[in-house]
């Protein structure tokens, strides 16, 4: 590694920006996301496939194109497509969800991992489902429902009784996270009208409310239960129940709606206060929380605070907390500080690093596609939120 | 009654509020100076990470403080009174009023502590002096009061005034207690302020001023004539807010902009 940074100034400069702690220069949102939208683009073209490649490592270059990760990618090139006028990134979105549906399983299942591996994963066949809807509802082509049913067939056909997926998963255990599993089939049931779908996303979402406790904290939120969970699985967590609650009704979706909440507030006061000066900008967010919702890690998760401003500033929409959106904008442009947008290297200029410093915890030494996917979904939601504000 | 005025980089709100204070026969028994200088906040906190952050804080209050209010408010209401401001340091200031003036580098060291105990304060002004942790509370018989630009309990914490024209709130000043809590301390009164023709944020600023010289002045009598009522607040009620960022602080400009451009004298509720 130490040759590769001596070797390569770019690498080196990233290295010493995270040692000294020295932020970039934050150019407009309209710089940012571009740049962010074209680290995308590139990630898909290095892979030759219509996939996205999983990440840019330091030591490893590009990394083999990540079903999972492409699926949900499909859905931010849709919306950047929509936000910018430019059909380029719908061709882009086309070409991805082919891809998704070229290597299908047979069962309907996704693949786990990156690469074309054999063994199917619950968690990245639901992000895939809503990748493939999301291009259903654009272009109205029938092949991403085929598959997207498919895959939701499959996926109803492992659910355990009391609603958890506890086979197929990641490190073999159930996860809290799944919940974006159930919007993915809350989605589908609301496209084919079909009750299974429903029914079955209904279980996993009562099943992930048991796990919760009287201060909000949600066991199995993280990727094993040996380790505290990461800001990004558990910004996974309240964001499939949070979406997931539209689809709800009644006591259920205030029940949801409450436990999202809370837990951003709890998530949003702990950065806030998180400074060395009253009038200072807030530290980075820590990159894990325990179950007292206490940080615990000294290194910042960046996908997992690019997921939680997209969560606050969600929650701001429906209950107009403003103090949640001006978080959203401050955790946004610590983003920005570290996202290199005149880098010459191409693996770097536009993306986002798994953590702060780049040697943390979290994907460490690297750009991994979905950090770099929530930053650019950040911006556009922000933006569209600003609007109505700014116009006033 | 024995009183004082603890300050840290407020010199001249200091010395306007002391001669306000002499003015309404009220002159402090004491005023504690903190001098939180620069170089103490960066050898406080020894590593690289911390001296970017206050060098971003330290840059960030620049330019909000170089958003001048079009009127300086707050001489003007003194000029009204007759009250005239000598152009002496507050060093220079107290001497001549005879009043004595400690100086700390530290507010939370073991001196200043033994230094406010020695003085057996029944109250203490904060004009700027701080955050204050408890050793520092402890020392004070009464309480220290603190003038917050917001309505309590509803607006706690930071830029309130621009939080509550966000939210279309009432504008003025809450005098409060300080506890161990963000602005959470017994209530002892609130002034509102009104918006008028042209105001800016930092005119609306500047105008709190004055809310807090009348309300200091009042609180004092009423300690004085034992007639005060204090009004329990409970961390349940109100919110606490923090820095708004710049792009919706912008908004603010450009809502009272719009708020304060057509009438004379618009009251918020």
């Amino acid at each position: 590694m130490i040759l590769r940074l001596i070797l390569h100034p770019s690498l080196f400069k990233v290295t010493a920006r995270h040692i000294f702690g020295i932020p970039l220069k934050i150019a407009g949102n309209k710089d940012h996301l571009e740049s962010a939208m074209e680290w995308l683009s590139l990630s898909q073209e290095i892979t030759g496939t219509g996939g996205s490649a999983a990440s840019f490592g330091f030591e490893s270059g590009w990394a083999l194109p990540y079903p999972e990760t492409s699926g949900y990618i499909i859905s931010t090139f849709l919306r950047y497509s929509s936000f910018v006028n430019d059909p380029g990134y719908l061709e882009r979105a086309i070409r991805m969800g082919d891809w998704e549906i070229e290597i299908q399983l047979p069962s309907g299942a996704v693949r786990g991992g990156s690469g074309i591996n054999d063994y199917p994963i619950v968690f990245n066949t639901g992000m895939v489902i809503l990748g493939w809807a999301d291009l259903y509802k654009t272009t109205n082509d029938k092949r991403y429902l085929d598959a997207a049913v498919k895959a939701s067939d499959w996926l109803c056909s492992i659910s355990d009784n009391d609603g958890k997926w506890a086979r197929y998963t990641y490190n073999g255990i159930p996860h809290a996270y799944h919940s974006r599993v159930a919007w993915a089939l809350f989605v589908m049931a609301d496209l084919t009208s079909s009750d299974l779908y429903r029914e079955t996303a209904l279980r996993n979402i009562r099943w992930i409310l048991s796990l919760a406790s009287d201060n909000g904290w949600i066991d199995l939120m993280g990727f094993s239960q040996d380790e505290l969970p990461l800001t990004h699985t558990i910004a996974y967590t309240l964001r499939g129940l949070l979406e997931s609650s539209h689809y709800l009704e009644g006591d259920l979706k205030q029940q949801v709606r409450g436990l999202v909440i809370s837990n951003s507030e709890r998530i949003f006061l702990k950065y806030e206060k998180r400074k060395r000066h009253p009038n200072a900008s807030p530290e980075y967010l820590a990159g894990r929380f325990n179950a007292k919702w206490q940080s615990a890690a000294s290194f910042s998760c960046l996908t997992g605070n690019a997921q939680i401003a997209i969560i606050w500033l969600k929650v701001y929409r429906i209950n107009s907390d403003a103090r949640l959106l001006n978080a959203a904008l401050k955790i946004l442009d610590q983003l920005k500080e570290v996202q290199d947008i005149s880098s010459s290297n191409r693996g770097i200029r536009g993306g986002i690093p798994g953590s702060f410093p780049i040697w943390g915890d979290y994907m460490p030494w690297s750009y991994p596609n979905w950090a770099t996917k929530f930053f650019a979904d950040a911006l556009i939601l922000q933006e569209e939120l600003m609007k109505p504000l700014e116009q006033r | 009654m024995k009183y004082g005025i603890i300050t840290a980089d407020q010199e001249l709100y200091t010395k306007r509020l002391i001669y306000f204070l002499k003015f309404n026969f009220h002159k402090p028994d004491c005023v504690i100076q903190v001098t939180n200088s620069f170089f103490h906040r960066i050898k406080r906190n020894l590593n690289l990470r911390a001296v970017v952050s206050i060098l971003k804080a330290q840059t960030s209050e620049r330019v909000s403080s170089s958003a001048k209010p079009s009127t300086d408010h707050l001489a003007r209401y003194l000029e009204s009174l007759g009250i005239t401001i000598p152009d002496i340091s507050l060093v220079q200031a107290c001497k001549n009023e005879g009043i004595p003036l400690f100086t700390t580098n530290d507010l939370h060291s073991g001196k200043t502590c033994e230094l406010l105990r020695r003085s057996e304060l029944d109250l203490l002004i904060n004009a700027g002096g701080g955050i204050f942790k408890s050793c520092i509370i402890d020392t004070v018989r009464i309480g220290i009061l603190n003038a917050h630009m917001g309505l309590l309990p509803d607006m706690r914490g930071m830029n309130v005034l621009e939080w509550s024209i966000f939210y279309e709130r009432k504008l003025g000043v809450t005098v409060h207690i300080i506890d161990r809590g963000i602005d959470t301390g017994d209530i002892l009164s609130f002034k509102p302020i009104s918006i008028e023709k042209g105001d800016s944020i930092s005119d609306l600023r500047d105008k709190t001023g004055i809310a807090n010289f009348e309300l200091f002045s009042e609180v004092l009598i009423d300690f004085k004539t034992d007639s005060l009522t204090r009004r329990k607040q409970s961390p349940e009620m109100g919110l606490q807010y923090f820095v708004m960022h710049p792009r919706l602080r912008s908004c603010v400009e450009r809502k009272l902009r719009d708020m304060s451009a057509d009438k004379s004298s618009i009251p918020i509720n």
